[in-house]
């Protein structure tokens, strides 16, 4: 029988600011039909850990990251994994690193 | 690429040939890859690591820029850049003899927290992280650095001095003229605590992306006569005393993204470092809009960044220059000519200002007309008002934008008010034994 996803999510280099200032959160991600993947990630972090909703356009823009926000799962370039299409697994590490000045 | 507007930029995109990313690394093309850069070169983390120190090293190692044993201030501000260039630095250090960096790191790290809300125990983390490395380091308020001369000295009392930092910055409404009087304040901060701490050279973390960004920025901001200042490798700060200081920026050929993997490979913590722009909406300020260009052309066209940063360094200052800003230590435009986009500004200012009556007068016309509108006669408001406009002489085009907002100068550390009574002076002195001199 197969349960939730868990999975931890990492806010750095200014971005943890979004996140009431928690650089690692720890997250079970609900069974859903289809398989999970980092697109959907997004917004699931969205509606749940982000802090201040005002504040979204800080991290996403339309359906992706904001330009500037660089991802990696378990240390890998998510360019190289398909980026939003990446299907997360069990235990992943996924970084989100802000490359904008002061946050 | 400099004219895409949105239609051409949609052109470009078709064209964009979909290439599958090749998985294996570059260099040893054993490895699969960990990284992307450009959106084409694909690198794993053990030959990456190496390829971003070796950038470094070979950007340190320029035209030894750097002498044996000579003192560094490494400005450490607990951004990801900072604490990657401490690292590549004390890694440095660790070399075997002959790839050993040999000059001595003093480590700084400005406490800024009277402007930003940072957590409570963040001061007490970078120390830590300082004591971790071992090397020589200083953690000093920012009030303290901005206005006194014994900053080094821990027991003083900063209350009243944050209470005038805060002042200015309160002044100040525009987003865009805080963020730039907080980097001037920081310089100078830098700048003083050198000096103290009998460095002759000072390291700066910016990356290639910042620069670029400043770059732009200080365009728009009237600053660009001081770009190569603002973004140069290695730049002399000639206003100070002792000519030898110079400012280093050894990431600068280092791409953020670069640094952000270096940080994330090496499990580099960084910390909050918060700026007036941390946060605010993209159309606010100056700054904040140039980095959305700049970030949003970079999805597409991965070589925008180094594109704007290559042009950049081909702009280089007017060794004219004899005036330096009071204020931002920047070169200061003298005697511009009449055809300057300065002097236009003004012109344009005066003809809305005077309407029709403007044509009849020439522009130096307009100067006495001016101071004799100003002398509103016998008012307390007199003497103050005369200082302000007395030290706008003495500012670059931008500092001026923000000395005019501020209300009253007495925030104003007090070495540049004593500077320019000094320069006033002079120049009374010069007035009355001008009739003297032959
Ligand atoms: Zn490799
Ligand atoms: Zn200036």
């Amino acid at each position: 029988m197969e349960k939730g996803l868990n999975i931890t999510t990492e806010f750095t280099s200014g971005l943890q600011i979004l996140f009431n200032n928690i650089k690692k959160h720890k997250v079970v991600l609900p069974e859903t039909e289809n398989p999970w993947t980092l697109g959907m990630l997004l917004f699931w972090i969205k509606d749940n850990i982000l802090v201040d909703k005002d504040k979204c356009d800080l991290f996403m823009k339309g359906n992706t990251v904001r330009p500037g926000i660089i991802v990696a799962v378990n240390d890998q370039d998510w360019e190289l994994l398909g980026d939003l299409k990446y299907c997360i697994k069990n235990n992943d590490n996924i970084t989100f690193i802000s490359t904008l000045h002061g946050g | 690429m400099c004219s895409v507007n949105e239609e051409g930029a949609e052109v470009f995109e078709v064209l964009k040939p979909i290439e599958p990313l090749e998985l294996k690394c570059r260099k040893c093309l054993i490895e699969d890859g960990n990284v992307v850069l450009q959106k084409k070169f694909v690198y794993c983390k053990t030959c990456f690591v190496p390829m971003v120190t070796h950038k470094f090293r070979a950007t340190v190692g320029k035209s030894k820029l750097v002498n044996r044993g000579e003192r560094v201030l490494v400005c450490v501000s607990g951004s990801q850049s900072s604490v990657s260039l401490l690292h590549m630095i004390w890694t440095g250090l660790q070399q075997s003899t002959y790839k050993r960096l040999t000059f001595e790191p003093v480590v700084l790290y400005i406490d800024e927290s009277v402007l930003h809300d940072y957590p409570l125990d963040q001061v007490k983390k970078i120390k830590e992280l300082f004591e971790k490395y071992g090397l020589t380091y200083h953690i000093v308020k920012f009030s303290a650095a901005v206005y006194l001369d014994n900053c080094l000295n821990k027991d003083t009392n900063v209350d009243q001095y944050n209470d005038k930092l805060q002042n200015i910055f309160n002044n100040l409404s525009d987003l865009t003229l805080k963020e730039d009087m907080l980097m001037k304040l920081r310089k100078r901060a830098i700048t003083k605590l050198a000096d103290l701490l009998k460095c002759t050279r000072i390291m700066t973390a910016e990356n290639e992306h910042k620069l670029s960004i400043r770059l732009l920025s200080n365009v728009a901001l009237g600053r660009g006569s001081q770009i190569s200042l603002d973004i140069g490798l290695a730049v002399n700060n000639k206003n100070n005393n002792n000519t030898s200081l110079v400012t280093i920026r050894p990431m600068r050929n280092l791409s953020a993204k670069e640094i952000s993997y270096y940080a994330l490979f090496n499990k580099l913590d960084d910390f909050m470092h918060s700026n007036f722009l941390t946060a605010t909406s993209e159309d606010e300020s100056i700054q904040k809009t140039t980095e959305r260009f700049v970030n949003d052309l970079q999805v597409d066209f991965p070589s925008t960044v180094s594109t704007i940063f290559r042009t950049g360094e081909k702009i280089s200052e007017k060794t004219s220059a004899i005036a330096y800003c009071l204020l931002c230590q920047g070169i200061m435009e003298v005697n511009v000519s009449p055809s300057s986009a300065m002097e236009a500004t003004k012109y344009s200012k005066y003809v809305s200002l005077m309407g029709v009556k403007a044509l009849k007068l020439s522009l130096k016309e307009l100067k006495n007309e001016e101071t004799n509108e100003k002398n509103c006669n016998g008012c307390k408001c007199r003497n103050k008002q005369d200082l302000k406009e007395k030290i706008i002489e003495s500012l670059c085009y931008a500092c001026t934008h923000i000395i005019q907002e501020l209300e009253s100068l007495d925030d104003l550390p007090e070495e540049i008010l004593n500077k320019e009574k000094e320069r006033l002076q002079f120049k009374k002195m010069e007035e009355q034994i001008k009739d003297f001199l032959l």
